[in-house]
């Protein structure tokens, strides 16, 4: 439908322009306006169409430039050879003017006829793609205000066009030359703001802009060698001057209408103006180019990391991307990271970049440098690396200078270091540092996740663990207690939030006496629990076949597989329900508690004895002893584990062994239930509400004495894993 | 979280170097291992003759005990020891329930134990 218009548009103005040269007149007022019409519709619609089939992009390619300025270049000979076409060896400019027209200004000749066409549609095409190419460079990264003006100057130029062809000539002096220079003063200005928009340039790398001025002075030269060839007399500068008036402004373009030369002269000059402009900054900028360049792919490498760490939770992953991007980012020439082993708390070399990391770890003293960190856990910066003792050199490893810049966490803890070195000395500037002040940063943060990402999963195991250890532990522990004539016995467990190893039981052996058995497994959770199945199995099989307590612990040491730095203590009581004697003995554990009914105060019985699996010389059978106590009738034995007496208030005060022999003392004379409730009630008295952090044991036997002793009623023997809520 | 932490000291006698840990805080499950890494430290520096100072230590649990143990066979093979000084009467009980002073040294000063490291270890009992 454009095409159409088009079509029809340039057909009527040819015919026009036809009419004017069979008649040997220029085209009256009316048939004028028309013809002005007809080129408005044609070329108006071939803009259109063109423009819309060049299409537009928001990121300029350097080829674009390229393609824009060769196709200058073909025009600018285009032009030459036109003008050569029309006089051969040129002629002076003032006579050109009525060259091909009669003097009232009409057409000549048919070739006239032509030639003005042609000049009208190349001049028209070209500026048009000028104006198409340079939009995508002025509005490269636009902002608002760039939108504007640049929509202002098409709108200006459009105006302009308009207003030459259907104002101007119509206008009586000297508001014509006002009106024209008055636009052409708003179509400069115009120019003028939209020249400024050079910032592409700075992102071309170093070879396209070499390229690019090369490509250009070729032209030129070409341009003018040709010019040369066919014109000897003209130098460059005229050379341009006459093909931008063949072109645009010369007599044939500007006959056909004054408009549409008016148009394609301010792009023209827009052009010239933008390119001269964006040459000269192309040549201002060359040498900047490679250290910007640099910058820019520091900047990518550091996008890529920032991308990177934010998807790995694995610390090997992660210290690989902090070195690679140090060095990738520019910054460095080879970087290292060391990281705080958790367990040794020393610093390990994990990653490297540009150099081995068996190198990196001997090259620099990296616990030397954690050991010296400022407590601002600033950056340290070695011009001389050479001349610091913390580097050693003899390594091959080019260290001329050295950026050592801890990894702090959240919490302040320094996760480790990361080390970057130039080979020359002096080689940091105060950018680079703030750069990897920037990576050490962004790792620490990313670090310190992937440690709270894997402790969190560890916890969640531990969880499930603990809650395995729990239910282990509960079924390990008697379900009911021998009941035997003449003995009231009460027992209870509470298992701490964090599983701990305590464990009883009680057995009646084939004599009749009660084998007592309290301990506690040094650690927690399902160590602790497996320790104490083993203890179980240990009491369960070698009770009944021992004689004594002190027999049995020394064969329940030897039974015991321990790992190195585990132990138990244990404390075994042979109880005999005829004549209330107990014999005890101590492997480590807390002492038994002799309650009596009557006369002194409570006796805390303590055998020596060393902690089950504690040594593995001979020690512990030289150090253990037995110990035999009567109780009277009516006396109470308490047996416990360190839970009873080591737990704090909030005041961080223990219970104590004092405190446990006043609360006996207060409370003797009851039933075992009820002296095990009163030593709880007094504990939790004390605690105030404070958690206990180990597991707490308690058991408690009353003997009532010998048969016919007339005792309190018997208490009734309840199960003893009653879960105590304190 | 912790208020458990080691403190480092050397101290150097004529004859031979004593590596002294100030312990602070409650030594537990959680902060034994901070012990543990102080002492592998210690190991890697050649450091045999190790010195406790317990002044500041308020709890001890069986793990922390643990520690010790863990440590005690490979020192002594090593020609040096463990011992421990200035306990608080609490946690000198928890030490001394498991029968500890018959297994290592643990004196009631830092001087004490210095000058027992120049005699070799003699169980007492």
């Amino acid at each position: 439908m454009l095409l159409l218009v088009a079509g029809f548009g340039l057909a009527l103005a040819l015919a026009l322009q036809t009419t004017a040269l069979l008649s040997g007149r220029p085209l009256p007022l009316l048939l004028d306006l028309l013809h002005g019409l007809a080129v408005l519709a044609g070329f108006g619609g071939v803009g259109l169409v063109a423009t819309h089939a060049m299409g537009r992009t928001s990121e300029p390619r350097p080829h674009t430039l390229w393609a824009l300025v060769l196709v200058v270049a073909v025009a600018f000979v285009f032009g030459i050879l036109l003008e050569w076409m029309l006089v051969p060896g040129g002629i002076p400019p003032d006579e050109r003017a009525g060259f091909g027209f009669l003097k009232n200004g009409a057409p000549a000749s048919p070739r006239t006829l032509l030639l003005m066409l042609v000049a009208s549609l190349v001049g028209f095409v070209v500026a048009l793609f000028v104006l198409v190419r340079l939009r995508d460079f002025v509005l490269w990264r636009r902002t608002p205000l760039a939108a504007r003006f640049w929509r202002w100057l098409v709108a200006g130029l459009v105006v302009n066009a308009l207003a030459t062809e259907f104002v101007l000539p119509y206008v009586a002096e000297p508001w014509q030359t006002y009106l024209d220079t008055g636009m052409g003063i708003a179509v400069a200005t115009l120019i003028g703001l939209n020249v400024v928009r050079l910032s592409w340039i700075v992102y071309l790398t170093f070879r396209e802009k070499l390229f690019t001025l090369i490509t250009v002075l070729a032209l030129v030269a070409v341009i003018v060698a040709i010019n040369v060839k066919i014109a000897p007399s003209a130098d460059a500068a005229d050379t341009v001057q006459r093909t931008f008036n063949t072109l645009v402004s010369g007599p044939f373009a500007e006959r056909f209408s004054p408009g549409l030369a008016a148009f394609t002269k301010g792009i023209l000059a827009f052009g010239m103006i933008y390119g001269l402009a964006a040459f000269l900054l192309l040549v201002f900028h060359l040498p900047t180019s490679t250290d910007f360049e640099r910058r820019e792919g520091g900047r990518m490498a550091f996008t890529e990391f920032s991308r990177l760490i934010g998807q790995a939770f694995n610390t090997q992953q992660l210290a690989d991307a902090i070195v690679e991007a140090s060095v990738k980012g520019g910054v460095a020439d080879r970087a290292w990271l060391a990281l705080v082993d958790e367990t040794t708390l020393a610093p390990v070399v994990v990653a490297a970049e540009n150099v081995p990391v068996e190198d990196a770890a001997k090259v620099v003293d990296a616990s030397a440098f954690l050991a010296d960190l400022s407590p601002e856990r600033l950056p340290v910066q070695l011009d001389e690396a050479l001349a610091d003792l913390r580097v050693r050199h003899r390594l091959g490893v080019p260290v001329g200078s050295l950026l050592a810049v801890p990894l702090v966490a959240r919490e302040g803890d320094v996760l480790g270091m990361l080390f970057a070195a130039r080979t020359e000395p002096f080689g940091f500037a105060s950018d680079d540092r703030k750069a990897l002040q920037g990576v050490a940063a962004q790792a620490a943060l990313a670090l310190d996740h992937a440690r709270l990402f894997k402790s969190r999963v560890e916890k969640e195991r531990l969880e499930r663990e603990l809650d395995i250890a729990r239910s282990v532990q509960q079924r390990l522990l008697p379900q009911q207690l021998p009941q035997l004539p003449r003995v009231d016995l009460y027992a209870s467990s509470v298992p701490a939030l964090e599983v701990g190893g305590d464990y009883y039981d009680a057995l009646v052996l084939d004599d009749g006496r009660l084998g007592l058995i309290v301990a506690d497994v040094s650690g927690k959770g399902t160590s602790a629990a497996f320790y104490m199945a083993e203890m179980k199995g240990v009491f369960r099989a070698v009770a009944r076949d021992t004689a004594s307590p002190s027999a049995f612990l020394r064969r329940a040491h030897r039974a015991l597989t321990l790992a190195p730095g585990t132990f138990v203590s244990a404390l075994y009581a042979l109880f005999d329900p005829e004549s209330g004697t107990v014999t005890l003995a101590r492997a480590g554990h807390c002492p038994a508690l002799h309650v009596h009914e009557a006369g002194g105060p409570p006796v805390l019985v303590r055998p020596s004895g060393l902690g089950l699996g504690l040594d593995h010389g001979g020690a512990f059978d030289r150090v253990l002893r037995e110990t035999t106590v009567a109780l009277g009738p009516g006396d109470a034995l308490v047996l416990y584990t360190d839970g009873l007496v080591e737990s704090r208030n909030p005041e961080g005060e223990e219970y104590g062994y004092e405190r446990l022999v006043e609360a006996a003392s207060c409370h003797r004379c009851q039933d075992a239930s009820r002296l095990h409730r009163a030593i709880l009630g007094d504990l939790h008295d004390f605690l105030r509400g404070e958690p206990y952090a180990d597991d707490l044991t308690l058991l408690v036997l009353v003997w009532l004495g010998p048969v016919g002793h007339n005792a309190p009623p018997s208490a009734t023997f309840v199960p003893s894993d009653l879960p105590l809520t304190l | 979280m912790s208020n458990f932490s080691v403190g480092f000291r050397t101290h150097v006698a004529p004859e031979r170097e004593v590596r002294v840990f100030d312990l602070t805080g409650e030594l537990d499950a959680h902060t034994a291992a901070e012990l543990e890494a102080a002492f592998q430290k210690a190991l890697a520096d050649g450091s045999y003759n190790l010195l406790i100072n317990g002044t500041g230590l308020v709890y001890i649990s069986s793990a922390g005990l643990g520690v010790f143990m863990a440590y005690l066979e490979d020192v002594r093979e090593r020609g040096g020891d463990i011992k421990i000084a200035a306990l608080q009467p609490n946690v000198f009980t928890v030490f001394d329930l498991l029968g500890f002073p018959f297994l290592l040294h643990i004196t009631e000063t830092e001087d004490e134990a210095l000058e027992r490291f120049a005699l070799p270890y003699e169980p007492e009992a």
